[in-house]
């Protein structure tokens, strides 16, 4: 993106709208009060806890063994948008109601730059929101962090009930992750809230996609293999998979992890 | 109730009515209920979809642990041949796939099927394959070692696919289509094997319309002529084998009404479509053939006693598996019980059930191509043990090639006994047929075993009385082994 008028190269647009003034003023005051109502209700340690958890999380974006299997062949292979996808003929939209929901909401959010948005969750133990894919790609903090904002929740859905227009507070940039989280969840927070109840109260998957409670992560821009830290996936079925994928990542200097 | 299998995926969605349920590979057939909005992220984005009418729960965790096998075989034959990966992994992923080629015929023909359809890529690289496989892996060897004797081949038949023109499928979406068909039916691995072999035009039409789905779609003829005409085929002989000079000497008898030959199969599920497929294979050579092919309803003995009753047949083709029961010594058959499970039989139920005055002339006991080489005894014990019992002719057969060059070497077979030829004078441009169609790498095997046990003097199937069983019960004619070996 660059300035019509200098031609100089601009920052990225989803940053630049989080970083809008009534964004952070918004945003610090929900923080504010969420730590006060926490203190108000003796929980005010719990909650520091979970933003300290918080400014630790990683964005998460989940994809399908096969997606697992292309980009790790090459980092020639790019994590398509789903614009892209569309676009590039490489899948059809999903036929139902979300392909409205959504095209109206990104159009709102990302005003001429939809094209240009991954998604991932924000996670506290690498595992993303897995109904989108059994493989989740943990995203290199430096290599997304100058181009990624966070959103409360799903967007398509959050869009719809706001009437498609954002409201103020709601998206912070990378480095404010922690404070959109607290803003959101510390009404959650108990005094006697453990840090392991932190990842579910993060990123808790429901029944359906409508249920699922996550922190959304927009990151702007093209990813590879190399723009992932790590692969968490679930069980594998042969050891020749296990240690193929090893193999492969360790050329790119990411690690497969399998959780239970 | 239907099913969408995909082993890519590894799951198969259940569809009854408007509920929705799903399976997971290695979940032992456990059934979870499903949302309707759950079903795209259950099979993501896989392409290997199989849709199955009218199937319950166990048999469609049964086609999914085959799908994913077949899958997982693929994916560790690329990882083996993967020149990036480690020799740890790849030496893993050969002894991986090694335990999925010994798993079934359906499993262990897939990575050929798929590999023999292109030229290795670039980054392949074989010869570390072969490096990392060890004598515990000869089947993973074996084919290795094909695909690289045969690459030149498979570049030329590859090639030859690449120039039909689009036009001849219809559109390029067709034409991805026909290639998916062409390459799961294993058409791709049999040209190869047909084109090193120099077969004639008409043993690579006569495969390929064996396979049904192929031959389901419309210009399949026109695509077989163009691809044929590219590959530069030979076209001169006319049918696939003639018969041996000495039997076309004899005179072949004037048919009377009685003269069809009818042949009831039995067949176990892995071999379920073994009479259409034969009956289609014998009528490429011949439309007036007399030979009625006859499946038996199911693989339980009381279909079989009640197709006997019912029908005067000649040939009782069996095709399955056999082993030793070791309590008693005796081989034993392995056919499906009326409730479902498995049941041994021994040769003296079989022919109990058969009853040797009304029973088939001609035993033919198939074993399935997957058993190993030990597992074949069991068929040719059994075969002893039924002439003994009063059969006049039995043959066991085990071949070690493609089901689809078994069935045209069987078709042959029958072709020739419905027109008079001797069992014998029959079975011999049978086996020339697989000869001349199969591959000729097969390490350390037979190309096939037939053991023919008989108590006529000629073994003419339609001529010749038999004689029942003689004071020792032996059968009259010593036993006859036709081992055909390749050359090595």
């Amino acid at each position: 993106m660059r300035c019509p008028h200098c031609g100089l190269p601009g920052l990225f647009p989803n940053v630049r709208a989080a970083q809008a003034e009534p964004e952070r003023q918004a945003l610090d005051r929900r923080y504010e009060d969420a730590l006060a109502a926490a203190g108000i209700r003796g929980a005010r340690g719990a909650v520091e806890a979970f933003e300290a958890a918080a400014r630790s999380s990683k964005a998460v974006a989940a994809r399908s063994m096969r997606e697992l299997d292309r980009l790790s062949e090459s980092d020639k292979e790019l994590f398509p948008s789903y614009y892209g996808m569309l676009k590039g003929q490489v899948r059809m939209p999903h036929g139902n109601e979300w392909d409205i929901l959504r095209g109206i909401a990104d159009d709102a959010l990302f005003p001429g730059y939809k094209e240009e948005i991954r998604f991932a969750a924000l996670s506290l133990d690498g595992v993303g929101l897995t109904r989108y894919g059994e493989c989740s790609f943990v995203l290199r903090e430096s290599m997304i962090a100058h181009r990624a904002t966070v959103y409360e929740e799903n967007s398509t859905l959050s869009m719809k009930r706001h009437a498609y227009e954002a409201p103020p507070g709601h998206r912070a940039t990378w480095e404010d992750r922690a404070k959109l989280c607290v803003a959101k969840t510390a009404g959650d927070i108990q005094a006697e809230t453990g840090a392991e109840l932190f990842p579910k109260l993060l990123l808790d998957q429901g029944a359906t996609s409508r249920e699922d409670r996550f922190v959304e992560v927009h990151v702007w821009g093209p990813m590879t293999i190399r723009s992932v830290e790590r692969v968490v996936v679930g069980t594998l079925r042969r050891q020749a998979f296990r240690k193929a994928l090893r193999d492969r990542l360790a050329g790119f200097d990411a690690v497969l992890e399998e959780t239970r | 109730m239907n099913a969408v299998i995909s082993g890519q995926a590894g799951v198969a969605v259940l569809v009854d009515g408007m509920k929705l349920a799903s399976i997971h590979a290695g979940s032992h057939g456990e059934v979870i209920d499903r949302r309707p909005q759950e079903v795209r992220f259950l099979l993501n984005d896989a392409l290997d979809l199989e849709f199955l009418e009218n199937i319950g729960p166990d048999e469609a965790s049964r086609r999914l642990e085959t799908a994913t096998a077949k899958y997982d075989a693929l994916h560790l034959a690329l990882i083996l041949l993967d020149e990036e990966l480690s020799s740890d992994t790849r030496q893993t992923a050969a002894q991986e796939l090694e335990e999925l080629l010994g798993e079934g015929q359906e499993v262990a023909d897939f990575p050929a099927r798929v590999l023999f359809s292109r030229p290795f890529p670039r980054g392949a690289d074989p010869a570390g394959a072969r490096a990392c496989c060890t004598v515990q892996t000869p089947r993973v060897r074996g084919l290795i070692e094909n695909l690289v004797e045969l690459q030149p081949v498979i570049s030329e038949v590859f090639q030859a696919w690449q120039q039909i023109q689009v036009d001849v499928f219809g559109s390029k979406e067709d034409r991805i289509q026909v290639l998916a068909t062409a390459v799961k039916e294993g058409i791709f691995r049999d040209f190869v094997l047909l084109r090193a072999a120099d077969s004639t035009a008409e043993a690579f039409r006569a495969l390929a319309l064996l396979k049904p789905s192929f031959v389901a779609i419309k210009k399949h003829r026109l695509i077989i002529r163009k691809w044929l005409s590219a590959l530069q085929v030979r076209n001169r002989d006319r049918g696939l084998v003639r018969p041996p000079t000495y039997a076309s000497r004899m005179s072949v008898p004037v048919k009377d009404d009685n003269s069809v030959l009818r042949i009831l199969c039995l067949a176990d599920q892995h071999e379920a479509n073994l009479a259409s497929d034969l009956e289609r294979a014998i009528r490429l050579f011949d439309l007036r053939t007399e030979v009625e092919v006859f499946a038996s309803r199911d693989a339980t003995l009381k279909s079989l006693r009640q197709a006997i009753l019912e029908t005067n047949f000649d040939v009782l083709h069996f095709s399955g598996h056999g082993a030793f029961d070791v309590s008693a010594d005796k081989p034993v058959l392995f056919i499906d019980s009326d409730d479902g499970a498995i049941l041994p039989l021994r040769s003296a139920d079989l022919v109990r059930a058969l009853d040797v005055s009304s029973a088939p002339r001609l035993i033919v006991l198939q074993a399935c191509a997957s058993v190993g080489k030990s597992s074949f005894e069991p068929f040719s014990q059994m075969a002893r043990a039924l002439a003994q019992q009063g059969i006049p002719a039995v043959l066991a057969v085990q071949s070690f090639v493609a089901s689809g060059v078994t069935r045209i070497a069987f078709a042959h077979f029958y072709r020739l006994l419905a027109a008079g030829y001797s069992i014998v004078d029959s079975m011999t441009p049978a086996v020339e047929t697989i000869k001349r169609m199969e591959l000729t790498s097969h390490a350390n095997l037979d190309w096939v075993t037939p053991v023919l046990f008989m108590r006529t003097a000629r073994g003419e199937l339609k001529k010749e009385r038999w004689d029942g069983p003689d004071r020792s019960g032996r059968p009259r004619r010593s036993i006859r082994w036709l081992g055909f070996r390749r050359k090595r």
